[in-house]
């Protein structure tokens, strides 16, 4: 064997492996995921009275690395880092889980960040109703974190995985996700049936339904919660 | 004896490694936490336990982490020794390794001892070995990536290109510095049979691009990658990586320090062969302060580009590869850090550093051959930048403010002045 050939080996081979371990990697990562597993009838349905409470189901259902599609007028990504970060204590430190430190600081409007620094959630589509889209396109414009496209915003929120739309144009999610539906998303009169049907074509396999009344939100209307409850019926079909 | 181990270079660079880590490891105990070592140290373990993405410099990759907790877990705690042994050890490991380069590059004793030696008793490297970050891991890789990648080109030894391929991929994976000498070492295997003056092993251009995708992309691929396992087992596609690793680089970009670094330290890298440039941290612990003003020893840093400039005569008349190849990893090395528009601070040219002090002794030592540099001459400046170095120790190790001679450096670094402006 001479010295080329045995070198195209080697090259071969050192190719072929590395393939093997980066499509190994990715499916060992994929797989970790844990969302609810689908049921014969319909996804699993949760009804929360404020937002703080969804992080409550998530950590229930033992959600990890779970696709979220989250209906609200607010993306609720506020950061929020625990003030045990930039404390100077003295040595040897006391090195602890970091979850329950990101959990107390938990509120209504960092929530799903939260989620996503605790590892319930990986990647987030958020949908605004259109003229709050709109209005979130141009303020989204200068943040070098998001970029835009047409009527979709992609960016990352820390290392969070983040796309912003509206119901008509975020892109029909295959995979199993898990969908939050908040009164603040029919502030603007949406229309239920329409919202219903819609997300039902976009999410053909949600794992999870949870309807939040936000009732903590003193901004949002009754009459969203009356037209939240009236999407409910529709998504049950009761 | 004495003069046998002296002319024997292993013996001399092991010597200094244990000087380095010495000089590193003295008094690490007393010197009290960072608030961003303690947040460091959250990072590590929950990285590794739960794919915590790291809150601190979270725009850098996930090696720090990894470093960390495998050195707390030697140490059985997160103790000074147990944070921060992995950046003393890396630290001093660069000492050996830039003299083994020096010697891989030019055979020659006193250019690879010079090199070990000024960055053994360079006060910034010294710095930032006793602090529980990136920089001095990164440096280490890089200067064991070119280590390997220079034998791996001399000998066509694709063993050797791949080592370089992990080691480079370990760099980058701690720091994207890493990616810089890694493209010059790609280029430099690429093109070596047509600039060795007849040497160099394979010359079918396809088989040797090829052998580069495999060693200098696929591999360190791979090894950055796995990384971020812990992150991965989040269960984050190749694909929502790679848009990431996208997002990071705009991060990067558009990073801001604080106000205090931002406004007041200097953070132009045109600036650090020039006049001297320092890096502070300011910590409040046990009920009192410590300032820690971490600056290079400006007498060894200023030859720098004037023995850039030599080497490049000297390349310019010989065309030696060796030569090129330092001139290339330096010039590529340093160049993205001086023409970026955003701020670089000093404590950023430990990934250059080893390759400017290579530059130095090399010219020393050839101006030494040409009889232009007496050796007498060479001692006493020796000795000048040890004294200078050694006035600067208690300044790189958070020891300012205990020494009255020193306030004078305490009073200019001030953080309390900065954040009043």
């Amino acid at each position: 064997m001479n010295a080329s050939v045995g070198r195209n080996i080697s090259v071969s081979a050192i190719l072929i492996i590395v393939a093997s371990l980066l499509l190994f990697l990715d499916a060992k990562a994929r797989g970790a995921r844990h969302i609810l597993q689908r049921t014969e009838k319909a996804a699993e349905l949760y009804y929360v009275t404020s937002q703080q409470e969804i992080y409550e189901i998530y950590k229930k259902a033992n959600l990890w690395g779970a696709r979220v599609v989250h209906l609200n007028r607010f993306m609720n990504l506020v950061d929020y880092r625990p003030p045990e970060y930039s404390r100077s204590r003295p040595f040897p430190l006391k090195v602890e889980d970091v979850r329950p430190l990101y959990e107390k600081g938990l509120d209504s409007h960092n929530w799903l960040f939260i989620a996503s620094r605790t590892g319930k959630v990986r990647s987030v589509a958020v949908v605004l109703p259109e003229l709050l889209f709109n209005a979130k396109k141009a303020e989204l414009a200068s943040h070098f974190e998001y970029r835009i496209s047409g009527d979709t915003i992609k960016g990352h929120s820390f290392d969070l995985p983040v796309m912003v739309s509206t119901l008509d144009s975020l892109p029909i999610i295959e995979e199993p996700v898990v969908v939050n539906i908040d009164a603040g998303y029919f502030s603007n009169v949406e229309d239920p049936a329409y919202v219903a049907g819609r997300l039902k074509e976009k999410c053909p396999d949600v794992r999870m339904l949870v309807v939040s009344e936000s009732r903590d939100e003193p901004e949002i209307p009754d009459g969203a919660r009356l037209l939240l409850a009236d999407f409910r019926k529709r998504w049950t079909g009761r | 004896m004495i003069t046998r181990l002296r002319s024997n270079h292993h013996f001399m660079l092991w010597g200094m490694f244990l000087l380095g880590l010495l000089i590193r490891g003295w008094g690490l105990s007393e010197q009290p936490p960072l608030d961003d070592e303690v947040g460091a140290a959250l990072d590590a373990a929950n990285y590794i336990e739960n794919g915590h993405w790291s809150s601190i410099m979270w725009e850098h990759p996930p090696l720090r982490n990894i470093v960390i907790y495998l050195s707390a877990k030697l140490f059985g705690e997160y103790s000074s020794w147990g944070l921060r042994f992995g950046s003393v050890l890396f630290g001093s490991l660069a000492i050996p390794a830039v003299g083994y380069l020096s010697y891989g590059l030019f055979q020659k004793n006193l250019t690879a001892c010079l090199a070990a030696f000024f960055l053994c008793i360079d006060p910034l490297n010294i710095s930032l070995s006793r602090q529980a970050f990136q920089e001095t891991t990164t440096a280490f890789f890089i200067v064991a990536g070119v280590l390997a990648s220079l034998h791996g080109i001399k000998r066509d030894n694709l063993l050797f290109c791949g080592l370089s391929g992990v080691l480079f991929g370990i760099a980058a994976a701690s720091k994207w510095h890493g990616l810089f000498p890694l493209t010059v070492s790609a280029c430099a295997y690429l093109i070596y049979p047509w600039v060795s003056g007849g040497q160099g092993g394979e010359r079918r251009f396809s088989l040797r691009l090829l052998s580069l995708c495999a060693v200098y992309v696929a591999i360190p691929s791979v090894v950055y990658v796995a990384a971020h396992t812990p992150w991965l087992l989040r269960g984050h596609s190749l694909h929502e990586f790679a848009n990431f690793q996208v997002f990071l680089s705009k991060a990067h970009y558009y990073h801001k320090a604080s106000r205090y670094a931002e406004d007041y330290l200097a953070h132009r890298a045109y600036l650090w062969f020039v006049i001297p440039v320092v890096w502070n941290d300011f910590v409040f612990s046990s009920g009192r302060p410590y300032l820690n003003i971490a600056a290079g020893n400006y007498f060894i840093w200023v030859l720098t580009l004037p023995s850039g400039y030599f080497v490049v005569k000297r390349w310019v008349a010989g065309h030696r590869f060796e030569e090129g190849y330092l001139l290339a990893i330096f010039i590529f090395s340093y160049m993205p850090l001086l023409l970026t528009s955003r701020g670089i601070w000093v404590f950023n040219s430990l990934a250059v550093l080893p390759f400017a002090f290579i530059l130095i002794s090399y010219a020393i030592n050839s101006l030494m051959n040409s009889g232009k540099l007496s050796l007498r001459a060479l001692v006493i400046y020796l000795l000048f930048v040890s004294v200078i170095s050694s006035a600067m120790y208690p300044m790189s190790t958070f020891r300012t403010l205990d020494y009255p001679w020193l306030r004078t450096f305490a009073e200019i670094y001030s953080p309390h002045y900065g954040a009043g402006r």
